[in-house]
């Protein structure tokens, strides 16, 4: 008998649905952001580039289509026959799919706005200082410290190291997306009481996600990527505890 | 492969409340199936099973002697075709069509065309405005052309009008002639329903009441109609389904091994001899009362 392989068809699939919100995503954070330009150059005010500016959007983006991920996706492919490992191994190579368009997407914009803004000898200064905002947190209070966590991921800025930039950015989509799956996971399987619990998980989660890249803990970088891939591991283990063994409401 | 389904001592608990209990129950592949049961007796409970959404809490399933939870091998080849929540079904007709094309086996376009045609089905429509019959078309469209060696069709007529329905079990016939499959049919219409039937299998509270062959089953019983006293006399001591009165004529139903002489009897009675109706039995023996075969 032939072993059919049903998930890298789950992968596209699920690659082109959430693409297609995606292009709408991308595409109004960049009508957003133009107007933004626009009216920094009226004002003489300083922007940050679009890597930037994009890059707190984006991720909360990916945490919401992973939530959808569980709620629609798990049920939806099951119904259809597919496996839950399957659906579990399809979605996680969607996401990498769609974290690696976003973060392509924003390079290319921002390369292309430099283009312009030298070209056209455009009098937009870039200032991509306000994402410090974020890496300070020594005086914030605990509470704030969480907000911290959920609302910015760590960030590494292209100028200081690009390709640690690229890597960091896209594995903030990638665990973007996870949480959400995980909390849209959780709340399926257990209902709203518990689901809650995974609320607080994701927390606690996202807290230690950005300790391992921002508050100036000195790891080296292979160490921060090896500690990264442990992280995802981590949770990727749990979702799937969570997701193999499932009942799928009617 | 042949897709027989072996289910032993099969027990599925919601909490403390106790949805099966027990089934023994052996589907060999290739039949038409009426699974009939009133509300709550477990159908959907049993199905849900057979479709992998779920886990037994104790007891097996064997599709193809698999365990069909988790397994690529059986999972696509099981469809379960029930009428779904479309409210927030954005999507067109069309890609639901494809998504089954997608991830069914024995998919078959050309078969799905045909029966979009004859129930009317708009391709280009989203989903969620469809009315409730059509989107019961679409599922009951999706199932049949699917041609899963185990199809399920949990109630899914619901909001269909009679035309349409009696399309629905005349395709199914048909389809099923040509390519042979086992198909489950879950209802409770069963009067209009029981000539598709080839096995009948009764789920009452949980339990497996009786299963049987449609026609053998439906030979035990018999209707006796004329005037009343001649009936009552004649019935007297049998298992007694029903009875019907109109004016002086009485009309009973009864069920149990009628012997020749008993037939030939009623003959001579001048009673007239009629059939007795799966509905008849299945309303009699999930009524509450004991079923001895």
């Amino acid at each position: 008998m032939n072993k059919r392989k049903h998930y890298p068809k789950v992968a596209i699939d699920m690659f082109f649905v959430q693409g297609d919100w995606t292009k709408w995503f991308l595409g109004i954070i960049t009508i957003v952001y133009v107007i933004q330009v626009f009216f920094a150059i009226k004002s003489g005010n300083s922007q940050d580039d679009f890597f930037v500016s994009s890059f707190v959007a984006s991720n909360i983006y990916m945490f919401v289509i992973g939530i959808i991920a569980a709620y629609v996706f798990l049920p939806f492919f099951v119904k259809n026959g597919v496996t839950r490992r399957d659906y579990f191994k399809g979605a996680f190579l969607a996401a990498i799919g769609l974290s690696l368009t976003i973060m392509v997407y924003s390079l290319i914009l921002t390369g292309l706005e430099r283009l312009i803004i030298n070209l056209g000898n455009l009098p937009l200064v870039i200032d991509n200082t306000s994402i410090e905002f974020f890496e300070k947190d020594e005086d914030m209070i605990l509470l704030g410290q969480i907000i911290k966590s959920i609302v910015v991921s760590p960030f590494i800025s292209l100028e200081s190291n690009w390709l640690i930039s690229l890597v960091l950015t896209c594995l903030n989509f990638i665990v973007s997306y996870l949480i959400g799956w995980l909390i849209g996971t959780g709340y399926y399987r257990y209902g709203w009481l518990i689901g809650f619990g995974f609320i607080g998980i994701a927390i606690v989660l996202m807290m230690l996600w950005d300790y391992l890249w921002g508050s100036g803990v000195d790891i080296p970088i292979f160490g921060l990527i090896l500690g990264s891939v442990v992280f995802i591991a981590i949770i990727l283990r749990t979702l799937y505890a969570l997701i193999n063994r499932v009942a799928i409401r009617l | 492969m042949t897709f027989d389904i072996e289910i032993k001592n099969l027990t599925l608990k919601y909490g403390n409340f106790e949805a099966l209990k027990d089934i023994n129950l052996k589907l060999p592949s290739g039949k038409i199936y009426g699974l009939i049961g009133r509300n709550g007796a477990g159908k959907t409970s049993l199905l849900s099973l057979l479709a992998s959404f779920r886990e037994p809490t104790a007891g097996s399933i064997r599709i193809a002697g698999e365990a069909p939870f988790e397994n690529p091998e059986i999972m696509p080849n099981v469809a379960f075709i029930y009428n779904q929540d479309f409210k927030e079904e954005t999507e067109k007709v069309k890609s639901l069509l494809e998504v089954a094309e997608r991830y069914r086996p024995n998919y078959d376009a050309k078969y799905a065309q045909d029966l979009i045609r004859k129930f009317k089905l708009d391709l280009e429509k989203p989903v969620n405005k469809l009315s409730k019959g059509m989107q019961s078309a679409l599922v009951v469209t999706i199932g049949l052309a699917s041609r899963a060696p185990i199809t399920i069709f949990d109630e899914a007529y619901l909001g269909m009008d009679a035309p349409t329905r009696e399309i629905f079990y005349q395709e199914l016939l048909e389809d099923h002639r040509k390519h042979p499959r086992t198909i489950i049919l879950s209802t409770h219409l069963v009067a209009e329903m029981e000539y598709l039937f080839e096995e009948v299998i009764i789920l009452d509270q949980g339990r497996i009441l009786l299963k049987e062959d449609y026609e053998s089953l439906i030979s035990k019983g018999a209707s006796f109609i004329g005037a009343a006293e001649r009936v009552d006399a004649f019935v007297a001591g049998m298992k007694k389904l029903g009875e019907k009165r109109l004016g002086n004529t009485k009309a009973a139903i009864v069920f149990g091994e009628l012997s020749e002489e008993k037939m030939k009897e009623a003959s001579r009675l001048g009673l007239e001899i009629g059939n007795m109706t799966l509905q008849e039995l299945f309303i009699y023996l999930t009524k509450g009362e004991e079923y001895n075969e």
